[in-house]
């Protein structure tokens, strides 16, 4: 309580005789081990919370006494801490704007005909100024709770929660158990049809069971709810009911049950279908089960159970911590901090809160605001990848909302607030001074620009050795496995009786078809050319067959060590086809990384590149420089190693559709980079994290370049 | 805006909740404010009204040979004429205007020898307009309220005639009554010591005139005395039942005002609420504030409490709050109230540390009597509020008064927006024109003068300390008095004009001074300060309203001799002093010696008065007034805009007690 002691316009109150409303109940609640009196309001179903020294003088008000004489009572009882004649004035005119009091007398009427428009309007603005939970007030349901309560009310106390715990329990198990299938794939059966079509009918379903839930629990304990309609959370519409008479249940408990209602419901359901889900066969029923379990499970986890939202979550732990409006107090907290020890202005008193308050307003608020921020903007990625010109729509809005809005409130609040008034300069040059530095920072000062992609550290074709053509592998090979040979060297050789054979019988008809044709020559003349071009076909045949003989040695093209495909006792005797891998000659140190670069960075990699810098896989810490020795001009679909592409664990998006996880589903470009000595070791087909480096830019020109480049392929597409 | 409220027929004014006609408490919302400000900037630069203005006077003035002619009997008879047309079209009949216009300036040329000029019309037509008019000092600005305040009454309006002060308003009356009783209309004079029986008489003429506080608190009264039967029909029903009691009203209705030196009222006055309050006995008040005292005069400067210059406001530290329950703890009652304690405490202390006498206020007749910072008058019917007026009175141990019971307040930015139609006269309106748009619904019209101006400014001189100032001005006054020309020395507060007293005194200089202390020769000395060879030390007293009349062949020795010897918070208070010499186009000079100690610039632009003190340019003196000028107004504006938000944020939560004064 602050304010003069005196007021001047005390002469306006002095006089009045206002008392409590009929329908106002009032209720003595526990907060963090202080009293506070909590008025119900029964006609409008709100809830108002004050300090015993208020309740002190609001106790007083008869409708027999005046203004006057209550203080006058009250200053002469409480002598030390005696509220002052503009704290009761405050207080007064918070009971009237909250419709608790009335009194005998005309009132202002054009005030109450400007306060009713205000009030019908309300829901219109809200809508308005928030567009994404859109409300559309419907019906009242206490009724329908009554009459319903009975079938349910076995749930809705001790029992229903045991039996909560017992089947989220063997949920959670079950789902622990099937962890690996649940999860595997996720964002892929997250986003397919079939499942979008199930989620339209059961997100709406699942929510109605939700809100009734609350509704149950709510009415099962006394309360009323009086309000029920359809929210269009993200356009997307959602049953919900007003359940704010809770806050007048003097338990804790009580309070913080109804607002669990929600989380209680879905958790249910999730955990009964994650149960189904795992011992059904692959179809409708397990569909159905899977889509219950995200929606039941993800939402509530990140969003409707998560308290850093102002969801379901957040009254729960604001009930159960016993601090009222927690996301506000904490803001406003943080707005007192600031403006007491960054701007100086000492004189500002903070809001009632004891110590411990204070703690959760500290961490509270900025965690909150980061969540929130990271899930609109999520909200909004999201979306953009369906429908773009509505996802940056959203993006803008959430945007505005979460950070032009704020910002632009608090500047207003800066430049204009009566209480900065004597520290105006001091607020001003902090505010705006570090808005500069921020400024400055994005606009200005550069930052390293970078682009990171993957390679492996490539074995040359040479390196492979493949069977030249079909034959068995001879018993013994000329080397045996991890031996050094040079090129050239003959590694092993295959056999192919048949091809001996082969060669006899095109000798033998090579012999005749010379002999054919020397006969020909002499006797038949006319048969010459027949003769010829039998023994053309003859010697063609003998010298591929011969070749093919040639091919059966198998030679080491490079030098290095020979690394057969299996133990060689496993080779022995075996049939290759021709082009199968017999092994690989290792050559003695790794020479290249091939790398694979998305199409959006090529031109930064092309035209700014500085400095490029590896590291190896399994060797994070080290970082090597490399230079580029050969870079392919044309853009591929084909990614040279699987271990690049998203099944391979890269980061370059595959066609989930190729079995290789070869195909790409964006253009890419392919680069060599010759490695340094001390990666020489390095074993082949590793993965490799290569950073390009483009030297310094601004941030905002960084991000330009990105936004520019998302917009040219949204719009192009 | 005048132009569509009601006059051009774009639907009625919104009357408020009254039984006699007055404006309904506008609602406006922050853009609209702003737009009303950037558009009265506007509108008082650009020259369309007053061309409309000009055009419009020339026709009046073109009617000057026709009306020449007619008898005194033909004038009252044209006149009587056109009240119908008046009454029927109010200001559609331009036709009827310009006659009306016409004939009164010719009554006046008949009666008071004075013909208006072409000028005076002008401003005359826009204050019939519901205009600011801004007019050059010494223009005449009695006469040129009369056509307007004629022709509004002869159309039905009651008409009042807002002065500063008293004096002004009967003089006022007295030099314009035959023209008013010319036309048969009645002239009343409101002063502040006359019985309700006799205000409510005055208020009943046709025109009154009055003082702002005496009209604003007539008003006050009216509304304490309806209290919560305000409608129209509640308060007729209560009058036919108790048999003619609601005829107790003073006024007639908010119809017309023309306020004369408005910016003095609607800005320099308005800072602080009126209010109309009771006194109550309370026997404990002297021990009460004796003991306040005596425990603020324990509390010691820095470790106890501070003083904040700019915002006027004494701030109690933590270690100065524990003293205080400790040196509170054996003193009974209100003293155990921790807030009340504090308050007590601060008050204290302000009476002690910010409150100078002389300065802020004087003490005549065992009486604290506020002066007004800005013009340098006693405000005989204010008082402080919340016991601070008391707890000066027990420091200068005159007979503590009870404690004021408030009845009813008002700010004047609240009451004069009430009227239909408002209308302002000044001499220097310009620099307000936004705040006069946003505020009071006025658009700012510049008049231009009758006859160049012949004064000249012979440049500020400052001086290193007040001591050494004062010097000056003597030595200055001597130099000129020797050329038998007048001198007007002009002094922001009370205290600064008993020290050039002394200096002047101490040169052997004759002197009059002119200061808040004494109020009553007023008249007697401005008759005289014209004269050649006069000296007179005056604070912003002689500023506002009073013409110095030069004395014979004063003209011709080079007009009477301005000194300003402190700049005031706001330049056109000073502009206003220089304003008393080289009236209706006549010589004078004027300069300003002032000290780089003033406490103008020590308050508003501490840092450029050290560089100043430091560098010894004297061209960086120069900066220093406009600079401490500056920040100084702009400080005073975001103040009077807080206010009034503050005002209107106030009324709204205190919709619940029912309707406002």
């Amino acid at each position: 309580m602050a304010g003069s002691f005196l007021s001047t316009i005390w002469y306006r109150v002095a006089k009045l005789q206002p008392r409590l409303r009929a329908h106002v109940r009032v209720h003595r609640h526990r907060y963090r081990g202080q009293s506070w009196y909590v008025l119900h309001d029964h006609a409008s179903g709100r809830v108002h919370r004050f300090t015993p020294a208020a309740y002190m003088f609001i106790a007083q008000l008869d409708g027999g006494s005046t203004v006057d004489e209550v203080w006058r009572r009250l200053a002469e009882s409480h002598a030390l801490d005696a509220p002052g004649q503009d704290d009761v004035i405050q207080l007064l005119s918070q009971l009237h704007q909250s419709d608790l009091i009335q009194y005998p007398g005309t009132p202002d009427v054009a005030d109450l005909l400007e306060r009713h428009g205000k009030q019908a309007r309300q829901v219109f603005t809200q809508n308005l100024t928030n567009p994404m939970s859109f409300r559309v007030p419907l019906w009242d349901p206490d009724r329908f709770l009554i009459a319903t309560l009975p079938a349910v009310r076995w749930l809705t106390g001790w029992f229903g929660l045991f039996l909560w715990i017992m089947v989220v329990g063997a949920g959670l198990t079950v789902a622990a158990i099937n962890w690996e299938r649940l999860t595997g794939d996720l964002s892929g059966q997250l986003l397919s049809a079939s499942n979008l079509i199930i989620t339209l009918v059961s997100y709406p379903l699942l929510k109605a069971l939700h809100e009734l839930a609350h509704g149950w629990l709510l009415r099962a304990r006394g309360g009323e709810v009086r309000e029920m309609g359809i929210m269009f959370l993200v356009f997307f519409p959602v049953p919900y009911v007003d359940a704010s008479t809770a806050a007048a249940f003097r338990s804790k408990w009580h309070r913080a049950a109804v607002s669990a209602g929600g989380i209680f419901v879905e958790t249910f359901v999730a955990a009964i279908a994650v149960m189904v889900w795992a011992s059904a066969e692959p179809g409708m029923v397990r569909a159905v089960a899977f889509n219950l379990v995200m929606v039941g499970g993800i939402s509530t986890v990140l969003v409707n159970g998560n308290p850093l939202l102002k969801f379901d979550g957040y009254y729960v732990l604001s009930d159960v911590i016993e601090i009222p409006n927690l996301a506000t107090r904490a803001t406003r907290y943080w707005g007192h901090l600031v403006q007491r020890y960054i701007f100086g202005a000492r004189q500002l008193k903070p809001g009632p809160a004891t110590a411990g308050e204070k703690v959760w307003f500290l961490f509270y608020a900025p965690a909150a605001y980061v969540y929130r921020l990271i899930v609109m903007v999520g909200i909004a990625l999201f979306v953009a990848q369906k429908f773009f010109v509505l996802g940056v729509l959203l993006a803008c809005w959430s945007v505005f909302s979460s950070l032009i809005k704020p910002m632009a409130k608090n500047l207003r609040h800066v430049v204009t607030a009566p209480a900065l008034r004597k520290v105006r300069r001091r607020a001003m040059g902090w505010t705006f001074g570090s808005i500069a530095i921020l400024l400055m920072l994005v606009l200005l000062v550069p930052v390293p620009l970078r682009t990171d992609t993957e390679g492996v550290i490539w074995l040359p074709e040479a390196a492979t050795l493949r069977a030249g053509t079909g034959g068995f592998l001879s018993d013994d090979l000329t080397v045996s496995g991890g031996a050094v040979v040079a090129a050239g060297d003959l590694v092993a050789v295959l056999e192919e009786p048949r091809l001996h054979a082969r060669l006899a019988v095109l000798e033998a008809r090579l012999g005749e078809a010379t002999q054919r044709l020397a006969q020909a020559e002499a006797v038949e003349r006319l048969r010459i050319e027949g003769a010829r071009l039998d023994l053309e076909k003859t010697r063609a045949e003998l010298s591929r067959e011969r070749d093919r003989l040639s091919r059966l040695q198998v030679m080491a093209r490079l030098d290095g060590a020979f690394r057969p495909s299996m133990p060689v006792a496993d080779l022995a005797g075996r049939w290759l086809a021709e082009g199968d891998v017999l092994g690989h000659i290792l050559p003695p140190r790794a020479e290249v990384a091939r790398l694979v670069v998305r199409q959006d960075d090529i031109a930064l990699v092309r035209d700014r590149l500085e400095r490029i810098q590896l590291r190896l896989a399994g060797w994070m810490g080290a970082r090597h420089d490399a230079t580029l020795i050969r870079a392919v001009p044309q853009a591929t679909f084909q990614l040279p190693a699987p271990a690049l592409g998203s099944a391979g664990g890269g980061r370059l998006l595959t066609d989930p559709a190729d079995r290789e996880g070869l195909q790409l589903l964006e253009q890419a470009f392919v680069f060599d980079v010759a490695l340094p000595d001390a990666l020489a070791d390095a074993p082949f087909g590793a993965r490799v994290y290569v950073r390009f480096d483009h030297g310094f830019e601004p941030a905002s020109a960084q991000i330009w370049r990105r936004v520019r480049q998302l917009f040219l392929r949204q719009f192009n597409a | 805006m005048p132009e569509v409220d009601g006059f051009l027929g774009f639907g009625r004014p919104h009357l408020g909740i009254s039984p006699y006609p007055e404006r309904a408490d506008p609602r406006g919302n922050p853009v609209d404010l702003w737009l009303e400000r950037r558009l009265g900037w506007m509108q008082s630069r650009a020259p369309l009204i007053r061309r409309g203005l000009s055009a419009r006077a020339d026709a009046v003035l073109a009617l000057e040979p026709a009306i020449a002619l007619l008898s005194d009997e033909a004038l009252r008879a044209a006149a009587a004429r056109l009240r119908p047309r008046l009454l029927a079209r109010r200001r559609g009949d331009q036709k009827a205007l310009i006659e009306a216009f016409a004939l009164v300036r010719e009554v006046s040329a008949r009666l008071l020898g004075k013909r208006h000029y072409k000028v005076q019309i002008m401003g005359a037509l826009g204050l019939y307009d519901g205009r600011m008019v801004e007019m050059a000092t010494g223009e005449g600005k009695t006469l040129t309220a009369t056509p307007a305040a004629v022709v509004a009454a002869l159309a039905g309006d009651p008409v009042h005639v807002v002065t500063v002060n008293d004096y002004l308003a009967a003089r006022d009356a007295e030099e314009t009554r035959p023209v008013y009783e010319f036309f048969g209309l009645t002239v009343g004079v409101i002063e502040t010591d006359m019985d309700p029986a006799a205000r409510q008489a005055a208020y009943a003429c046709d025109i009154a005139y009055v003082s702002n506080s005496n009209l604003t608190f007539d008003y006050l009264r009216d509304r304490v005395s309806l209290r919560q039967r305000r409608g129209k029909a509640r308060h007729a029903a209560a009058a036919l039942a108790g048999g003619g009691r609601g005829a107790g009203l003073m006024l007639r209705g908010l119809a017309f005002a023309i306020v004369d030196e408005a910016d003095s009222v609607f800005v320099d006055e308005a800072r602080t609420p009126l209010i109309l309050s009771s006194t109550s006995d309370d026997p404990e008040a002297v021990q009460l504030y004796g003991a306040a005292l005596d425990i603020a005069r324990a509390l010691a400067k820095g470790a106890d409490f501070r003083v904040d210059t700019l915002s006027r406001q004494i701030e109690l530290t933590d270690r100065g709050r524990a003293r205080l329950a400790e040196l509170a703890g054996a003193q009974p009652g209100l003293w155990r109230i921790r807030l009340a304690r504090e308050e007590l405490a601060r008050q204290a202390l302000s009476a002690l540390h910010m409150f100078e006498r002389g300065h802020d206020y004087v003490v005549l007749d065992d009486q604290v009597q506020i002066v007004d910072e800005f013009t340098g008058r006693i405000m005989p019917d204010r008082s402080w509020q919340g016991g601070l007026h008391q707890m000066i009175e027990a420091r200068e141990a005159v007979p503590v008064t009870g404690r004021k019971e408030t009845m009813a307040r008002i700010t004047y930015q609240r009451f004069f927006r009430r009227y239909l139609r408002l209308a302002g006269m000044t001499g220097t309106g310009m620099e307000l024109a936004p705040e006069f748009r946003d505020t009071f619904n006025l658009t700012t019209v510049r008049i231009p003068r009758h006859r160049p101006l012949r004064r000249r400014h012979l440049g500020t001189r400052f001086m290193r300390d007040g001591a050494s100032k004062w010097k000056a001005v003597a030595r200055r006054v001597s130099v000129i008095h020797a050329q038998g020309r007048p001198v007007l020395i002009g002094t922001r507060s009370v205290e600064a004009s008993r020290r050039a007293s002394a200096a002047l005194k101490a040169a052997g200089l004759p002197h009059e001074v002119l200061n808040a202390t004494q109020d009553r020769d007023e008249a007697d000395i401005i008759a005289v300060a014209g004269l050649s060879g006069a000296i007179t030390v005056a604070t912003n007293i002689a500023g506002r309203g009073t013409d110095i009349l030069p004395g014979p062949g004063v003209a011709d020795l080079g007009g009477m001799h301005v000194i300003l010897t402190e700049f005031h918070e706001s330049a056109r208070i000073d502009r206003q002093l220089y304003g008393r010499t080289g009236r209706q186009g006549g010589p004078g000079t004027t300069e300003a010696m002032v000290s780089l100690e003033d406490e103008l610039f020590l308050r508003f632009s501490p840092w450029l008065l050290r560089v100043c003190l430091a560098v010894r340019l004297p061209l960086l003196y120069r900066l220093l007034p406009l600079r401490a000028q500056r920040r100084a107004e702009a400080e005073h504006a975001s103040t009077r805009r807080e206010q009034t938000a503050l005002d209107r944020k106030l009324e709204r939560s205190l919709a619940f007690t029912g309707q406002a004064e």
